[in-house]
């Protein structure tokens, strides 16, 4: 809940920056700068941990167009992904066995520089293909009864995505925002009996673009 | 300044979001069911041993040693003699203890602590060592390490191998049942129950 009301604060600023402070917004484009925030719905793929798709996430990804076609920027992004497991009798060790239920949940934070290259500069909705690499933290962590497991790595992380800004107004001033990525992280993790080993992400973000 | 106010407006709004941005799973999908764990000696053969006693009392560890004997003790107590002797194995009473096979003693954590390889659990000197049965055996020890999560409301059980060869108390079988107090002792008195269960489920090397 509480990340609810986080989401609803953070659109809501934007939303007030982009009618109080229009002239800071036409500054950024008269000097090719950008600015993505989005809501971002996260899959993880094939991690065998906490695998349950969740829109528990926000993305932001800033830079300046070096040309009219190529940007270059910053990105941070974060998403939280949980999932009830049954319960079940674990193999801790050889000797050892554990008996319980479990939530699973998994949370990365990757963030590093970004590039861009879009393909009609002046048009209303604008397409582009970005590259985003960087660092990524993860924590994955098992909950069960009042007890806890957690696992906290780095990893380098890579990011294609394919998106596009449809504009509200010709001044480019804001837009809507839409982007589906693909997300890798070279993260080793292992808490229980679960070995995390690189963490591979589908997903889409929807915000608004400065 | 216009650009400096944008670049604030940014850092605050990123800010903003990320403080504290991890989603808690939803706890109340989880069981109120205590989690059960087990260990066990592996070069033990189980099915050597023919008889056992276990303690009418069950230890309470806090700051000192206490006793719990009531009902609701004896419940628990008897849910693990059950299984074994599910298991094949013959109960001994207090009379014949000094002739049983294997020592059986269950406490109670109240407090939340943490220890690991521990090789004498000192509450064993306060009745099978003070009754000065084998007084010179040395301590009791596992050949196992042995870890424990304590936690508020966890119940333990240690099954000892009395090893009149080598004259040794061998710890070869231990059992962690814990979790959450609802606050209804008879619902804490079942969950405990159902984890002793579990414990013996979980462990089928245990038959005579």
């Amino acid at each position: 809940m509480k990340t609810i009301y986080k989401i609803k604060a953070v659109l809501a600023l934007a939303i007030c920056a982009m009618f109080t402070m229009p002239d800071v917004a036409k500054a950024q484009i008269t000097d090719n700068g950008y600015l993505d925030v989005d809501w971002q719905f996260n899959i993880p793929v094939n991690t065998k941990f906490a695998d349950k798709a969740a829109g528990w996430g926000m993305a932001f990804d800033g830079g300046y167009y070096i040309t009219d076609n190529v940007g270059v920027g910053a990105f941070l992004t974060y998403s939280t992904n949980n999932e009830y497991i049954e319960k079940q009798t674990l193999a801790l060790s050889e000797t050892s066995a554990l008996t319980t239920d479990q939530q699973h949940s998994m949370f990365q934070l990757p963030f590093g520089v970004s590039a861009r290259y879009r393909f009609i500069p002046e048009a209303i909705a604008t397409p582009y293909f970005s590259l985003k690499l960087g660092a990524e933290y993860s924590k994955i962590s098992t909950y069960y009864n009042s007890f806890v497991s957690t696992d906290e790595a780095w990893g380098f992380y890579l990011c294609p995505e394919f998106g596009t800004t449809i504009y509200f107004t010709s001044s480019h001033t804001v837009g809507l925002h839409m982007a589906i990525y693909y997300a890798y992280a070279t993260n080793k993790s292992s808490v229980m009996v679960y070995d995390v080993n690189g963490l591979n992400n589908l997903g889409f973000r929807l915000g608004l673009s400065f | 300044m216009k650009r400096l106010t944008t670049l604030l407006m940014m850092v605050a709004v990123i800010a903003l979001a990320t403080v504290s941005c991890q989603k808690d799973p939803d706890f109340d999908e989880l069981t109120s069911e205590f989690v059960t764990y087990t260990d066990y000696d592996k070069s033990v053969d189980f099915s050597s041993f023919s008889t056992f006693y276990i303690s009418n009392t069950i230890k309470v560890l806090s700051s000192k040693v206490g006793d719990w004997e009531d009902e609701n003790a004896q419940k628990i107590i008897s849910a693990y003699a059950n299984n074994m002797k599910d298991r094949g194995y013959i109960q001994l009473d207090e009379a014949e203890k000094a002739n049983a096979d294997l020592g059986i003693q269950l406490s109670y954590v109240e407090n939340t602590y943490y220890f690991t390889n521990y090789y004498s659990p000192y509450y064993w000197y306060d009745w099978w060592w003070g009754d000065y049965y084998w007084p010179t055996w040395g301590p009791v020890y596992p050949s196992y390490a042995v870890t424990y999560s304590y936690d508020i409301g966890s119940l333990l059980g240690e099954m000892i191998w009395i090893d009149r060869t080598n004259e040794k108390l061998k710890q070869i079988w231990s059992l962690c049942v814990g979790g959450t107090m609802s606050g209804s002792t008879r619902y804490d008195v079942q969950n405990a129950i159902k984890g002793i269960n579990q414990a013996f489920k979980q462990s089928p090397y245990i038959k005579k």
